[in-house]
């Protein structure tokens, strides 16, 4: 059975390139979030496998959408999608349970090698 | 891969809407009116478009401001000198921070030399009763180094009795992450552990450094030790010529079993950090000869009756020590041309509305898979007019070839030994004497020079040259029968023909970009085999473009290039040799001598 994912961003560019990827890698996008609010609840309801999640997006940010998340399963396994510059952003994600991060521009073998060490 | 050949097409693209916001803009003074205001817009608009997609916020604001104001100034009918003074201000600005990105991205990261690194750089203190030290050693191109450590730092804590940790993973860092341990670590737990947080190239658990004495300078103490350059280059070579084995027993081993997957993959890796250490012992910080100038220029500065702030950028920026060497000459040639004749007389400057102080800038950076050395003032300029003049009256080109030129034709200009003597080009330009000489010097190195001026604004040197010597990052191409390397230094992209790569006559176009075509065949008189020109290089050697046919490309790899003692006749092309995996020889082409 593919493996579901969950993708949280604002942009539907990065969003669609990290389907892309997914996609090639035989996940089953099972879901796309273009806000926090609905991250969580996305989550709730389809429990995936896998969550990528913006730091930045309208409304409650993904980070505040980790810890949620986080109180709905501890197993949840979630990778951050981060901009260069975000460090200490990306270390709070961390500290609220995100497993590992991604650095936009994505290159499509870091992200998979990130989704490895998620999952492994 | 797919990224960095966007990043590519988007520096590309970027700096051609720079070019058009100078040239749009500059028009606005004259003729230019609104047709000018409007291509200005649009080529700010692209770049912000285009820098917010790739990620680089900075670009993108200060597109979008410049945007902003262009759309302003549609309104307004008052453009005066001062307004476009300013635009310009904001152009360069943005160039800058199109610099900086470029700088930053993980390509234009040198890949092969770490050039981060150095045996036993920054000493470290190690808390008492320290047992161990676990060195973590990234990916040269590795992003947020720091988060990369912080979780590198708690998982270690997972399984290992952590003291502390070195440096501080607060902010970025360069180089490796070193973990100080209570007991030495038994079994590889920890190492495996760390090998799985991503970016991990290697891990080395070595003694604890010895305290520096009381007393003594922790600098001194620990940073350098001197060396015998034979050893260095010895040992470089070796760790060189035993990579190109191991790349071999690979390639024979194929599948052969996990087993010997796994100790090759352990041997790669322990390769990956040796061949670091080995090159990083023959890079030293560009310091160790740019803090001489400020001397230099000041004397200088005070004996032409000039005033000048000079300022030094990147001074951690390491190269091979001989490159380094040769480039001190030619960088101080440089910087005497911009203080005698490229800044102006303090009264004149005022004149002109500038400070009386001139600015003079030499600043190393990082850039494609080398470092790139520039020399800039804001002095008045290369007058591209006077000297297209001078080069037609001197029969150096024709009035028609004269009109499409670029900065590089000046520069191939000026550079012509002796035309600037002739021509009094010196005087006017400030720039003739002797630029043949440093242009000679670089090129010898392996390197190119560009040149970037705009009359009454200033002047910038860019000499691009690759990190070390002796190993390079290369592609492996095959041509009449033969492969040959090609070191990255200049090459763009390398592309097979068709889809989306199409050749009309003596271009090639890729992806909306065209580049001169160069039949590499021919040029090297290689016997026709029969695969005539599957692929592409695509090189920029100082700005000249230019697609480099071969049969067919075969990969990337390190190769430990040994100057070749040419034979009379020689193509100067052919620069060097190399050994393959399995200790064959192979040449290795410079595209700079063809392009």
């Amino acid at each position: 059975m593919a493996r579901t994912v969950l993708i949280c961003d604002d942009a539907i560019f990065m969003r669609t390139m990290l389907a892309d990827i997914l996609k090639q890698a035989s996940f089953e996008v099972v879901g796309e979030a273009a806000t926090g609010e609905e991250a969580v609840e996305l989550y709730r309801e389809l429990e995936p496998d896998l969550v990528t999640m913006d730091i930045i997006m309208p409304g409650k940010g993904g980070i505040e959408a980790v810890r949620e998340i986080m109180e709905i399963s501890a197993d949840a396994k979630i990778l951050m999608c981060s901009a260069m510059g975000q460090q200490a952003l990306v270390i709070e994600a961390i500290e609220a349970g995100a497993r590992d991060f991604v650095v936009k521009p994505f290159q499509p073998s870091r992200v998979l090698e990130a989704v490895q060490r998620v999952l492994g | 891969m797919k990224t960095s050949r966007y990043l590519s097409l988007y520096f590309a693209e970027a700096d051609q809407n720079l070019r058009e916001l100078d040239a749009h803009i500059l028009a606005l003074e004259g003729a230019g009116g609104a047709d000018a205001l409007h291509a200005a817009f649009r080529a700010a608009h692209n770049l912000k478009g285009m820098s917010a997609t790739v990620g680089f916020t900075d670009v993108a604001t200060r597109a979008h401001a410049l945007e902003d104001r262009l759309d302003g100034l549609r309104r307004s009918e008052n453009l005066d000198a001062t307004t476009v003074d300013e635009l310009l201000g904001a152009v360069d600005a943005l160039r800058a921070a199109v610099d900086r990105a470029r700088s930053e991205e993980p390509d234009a990261v040198d890949e092969t030399a770490g050039p981060e690194r150095r045996i036993g750089e920054a000493s470290y203190a190690a808390p008492d009763g320290c047992a161990a030290v676990a060195r973590v050693v990234f990916r040269p191109d590795t992003p947020l180094r720091s988060v990369r450590a912080t979780l590198a730092v708690r998982k270690a804590r997972e399984v290992a009795a952590l003291m502390g940790h070195a440096p501080d993973t607060d902010q970025e860092f360069d180089g490796d992450l070193l973990l100080f341990l209570a007991e030495r670590p038994a079994g590889t737990t920890l190492e495996d552990v760390l090998l799985g947080v991503g970016d991990v190239e290697a891990v080395v658990v070595e003694e604890p450094a010895i305290a520096a004495e009381p007393g003594q300078d922790a600098e001194e103490a620990g940073t350098y030790v001197r060396v015998e350059r034979r050893h260095v280059d010895a040992l470089a070579d070796g760790v060189g010529a035993l990579a190109a084995q191991h790349a071999r027993l690979a390639e024979l081993s194929a599948g052969a079993s996990e087993e010997v997957d796994a100790v090759l993959d352990g041997m790669g890796r322990l390769l990956a950090g040796l061949r670091v250490a080995a090159l990083g012992v023959r890079l030293v910080p560009v310091s160790e000869v740019f803090d001489r100038f400020p001397r230099l220029v000041r004397d200088a500065a005070q004996s032409a009756g000039r005033e000048v702030e000079f300022k030094l950028e990147g001074r951690s920026i390491e190269l091979d020590r001989v490159i380094l060497d040769e480039l001190a000459e030619p960088i101080l040639h440089l910087l005497r041309n911009a203080v005698d004749h490229g800044i102006e007389p303090p009264k004149e400057r005022e004149a002109a509305g500038k400070p009386r102080r001139g600015r003079l800038v030499l600043r190393a950076r990082r850039a494609r898979a080398g470092v790139a050395i520039e020399v800039g003032d804001d002095g008045r300029g290369v007058p591209v007019d006077a000297v297209r003049g001078m080069a037609v009256e001197a029969g150096l080109v024709t009035e028609s070839d004269a009109e499409t030129w670029t900065a590089e034709d000046v520069l191939g200009v000026l550079s012509r030994p002796g035309f600037s003597a002739a021509g009094g080009v010196s005087e006017l330009s400030g720039r003739g004497v002797g630029l043949d000489i440093v242009m000679e010097r670089v090129r010898g190195l392996g390197g190119a020079v560009e040149l970037e001026t705009r009359e009454g604004r200033g002047t910038t040197f860019r000499l691009r040259l690759p990190v070390s010597l002796s190993a390079a990052e290369a592609v492996w191409v095959r041509l009449g029968g033969e492969e040959y390397a090609v070191p990255l230094t200049h090459v763009v992209q390398a592309v097979e023909l068709g889809d989306g790569v199409e050749r009309t006559g003596s271009r090639l176009t890729v992806e909306g970009d065209a580049y001169a075509v160069v039949e590499l065949a021919g040029v090297l008189d290689v016997p026709d085999v029969g695969e005539s020109g599957g692929a592409a290089l695509l090189v920029d050697v100082g700005g000249r473009r230019a697609a480099l046919l071969v049969d067919a490309l075969l990969g990337r790899e390190d190769v430990v290039v040994k100057e070749l003692d040419a034979p009379r006749g020689a193509h100067p092309m052919l620069s060097g040799v190399t050994l393959r995996g399995d200790g064959r020889p192979a040449l290795v082409l410079d595209p700079a001598a063809v392009v």
